[in-house]
């Protein structure tokens, strides 16, 4: 019996589904991109409606700001247009992509800390001061991920939000399956110990019970 | 039921965890009698809750127009990003575009796989880099046709006696004087030019030998001066460790080299004069 039920995903467009939209969701990934290949833009909107939250969610999480997260998104998609030709088809798009994904969420990571900044200090400064509401305790969770490393974050992500198992993190991030399981218990203790020190119990936060 | 150590329990509660397993039954009956694994099992319950709360809150998002539009265009994504909302209302103009060009078309037209952002950041540095080549250009032509004057390349005297060399420190100085007489010199007739420049040459010459002069005096007097310090054997003497500490009174008292100390003190301030008569002013003038 699984703990999280995996997510259903949903039509983001709220358009009517005409037959033809309706077969594109059904098709394979290995058929998506033999459209995109042949210049299919019908096809290459199917791919990009099919993985854009998917993307989208490891993004966000990963730098913590919307805006930023929009534009490396839309680089993922364009690096993944440009290098469709080499994907081994043998092998899921998904983690491929993710692994793109994850490539430019640390890229920018790095380009991000070499910019001043004041959000850390003003976020942590609220943070001390006010009472944690039920907006604020996922906000907690995030908080606490973006002072862990990168890669315990990346790791973090694909488990959880991803819903990933280790072996798939461990192909995406290219390191053994035990690092993964070692860098998934020691971010669960770093933010079990944040919340710890925030309070956050499920008898202090009743949505939590 | 068997029971478990606290060990087994928290072995068993990650492997629980990393199969996304609901907690066993064992696991929960452990943490309630161990005082030990309770926080742990608390810690992980509170966890689990708020990463389910945490998961639910990514926003949703529609970029599909935007970079196929970008994908089409070859330009940068970043001002193409379109919210949902936005987009559902252009959707429906979409469908009557005409087919984008194909992935291999698109490759062949981007011959490298740079990103986008450095394109566009490559293109607004392209007029400034050209400006900059053309100003480099009209700088080096007018240089080589001499539009600065000869003021900007004064002649380097030319010393032929060995006597009348100067130390390198001094050439700084002395530069400015022939720039300023040759600058001055300009618009004299040639003759004229030659005479002011043998009179420079003397006049160098002449200081260069008054700076040497004083020079080796003043290295003389430091020279004089240094034989005043005591080597250490004479250290050793004068501070023996077996002499009693000097009292109060007796640091008052007057030294034994007192009589020594003027002499050492009157060659070490006219070594310093000296060297300082030695160094030439800006108008070229010694004190």
């Amino acid at each position: 019996m699984h703990l999280y039920a995996p997510k259903i995903q949903k039509q983001t467009t709220g358009l009517p589904i005409n037959n033809d939209c309706q077969s594109l969701h059904e098709e394979s990934d290995l058929d998506m991109v033999q459209r995109c290949l042949n210049g299919d833009e019908v096809g290459m909107r199917g791919l990009v409606e099919r993985y854009q939250s998917i993307v989208f969610g490891l993004c966000y999480r990963m730098l913590g700001h919307r805006e930023d997260a929009e534009d490396i998104v839309q680089d993922v998609f364009l690096r993944m247009f440009r290098s469709l030709r080499n994907w081994d088809q043998s092998r899921p798009l998904k983690p491929w992509l993710l692994t793109i994904a994850a490539n430019r969420c640390r890229t920018a990571l790095t380009q991000l800390s070499r910019r001043p900044t004041v959000k850390d200090f003003a976020f942590e400064t609220i943070a001390d001061t006010q009472p944690i509401t039920s907006e604020g305790v996922g906000e907690e969770i995030q908080l606490a991920l973006e002072k862990a490393r990168p890669e315990y974050r990346l790791c973090f992500i694909l488990f959880y939000q991803q819903e990933l198992n280790c072996s798939e993190i461990a192909t995406i991030m290219d390191c053994p399956e035990g690092t993964i399981k070692t860098w998934l218990h020691r971010v669960r203790r770093e933010l079990a110990d944040h919340l710890q020190r925030r309070g956050i119990r499920p008898n202090v936060c009743p949505e939590l019970r | 039921m068997s029971v478990q150590n606290c060990d087994e329990f928290r072995e068993r509660l990650e492997w629980c965890i990393e199969q996304r397993m609901f907690y066993e039954h064992n696991l929960h009956l452990h943490a309630e009698h161990c005082s030990m694994c309770v926080e742990v099992w608390e810690q992980q319950q509170t966890l689990d809750a708020v990463i389910q709360t945490w998961s639910r809150a990514t926003p949703e998002i529609d970029f599909a127009d935007a970079i196929v539009t970008a994908w089409q265009r070859g330009s940068s994504p970043s001002k193409e990003i379109t919210r949902s909302e936005e987009n559902r209302e252009v959707r429906h103009g979409d469908s009557e575009k005409p087919a984008g060009p194909s992935i291999a078309q698109v490759q062949n037209n981007q011959p490298s796989p740079v990103s986008d952002h450095n394109k566009s950041t490559r293109d607004r540095s392209r007029p400034h880099s050209i400006l900059v080549v053309v100003c480099t250009l009209l700088l080096m032509f007018a240089w080589s046709a001499g539009l600065f004057g000869p003021s900007q390349t004064p002649e380097q005297p030319i010393v032929k006696n060995p006597d009348h060399l100067v130390p390198d420190s001094k050439s700084s100085a002395e530069d400015k004087r022939p720039a300023l007489q040759n600058s001055q010199a300009a618009d004299n007739t040639p003759n004229d030019q030659q005479q002011d420049t043998i009179a420079i040459r003397g006049v160098l010459s002449q200081t260069g030998v008054a700076w040497r002069g004083l020079a080796t005096q003043a290295i003389e007097d430091i020279e004089g001066a240094a034989d005043f310090v005591p080597t250490l054997d004479q250290f050793a003497v004068l501070f023996r460790q077996d002499d009693p500490p000097p009292s109060v009174d007796e640091s008052t008292e007057p030294n034994e080299n007192e009589d020594e100390q003027p002499l050492l003190r009157q060659h070490w301030d006219r070594a310093v004069d000296r060297l300082i008569d030695a160094i030439p002013f800006g108008n070229g003038t010694f004190i």
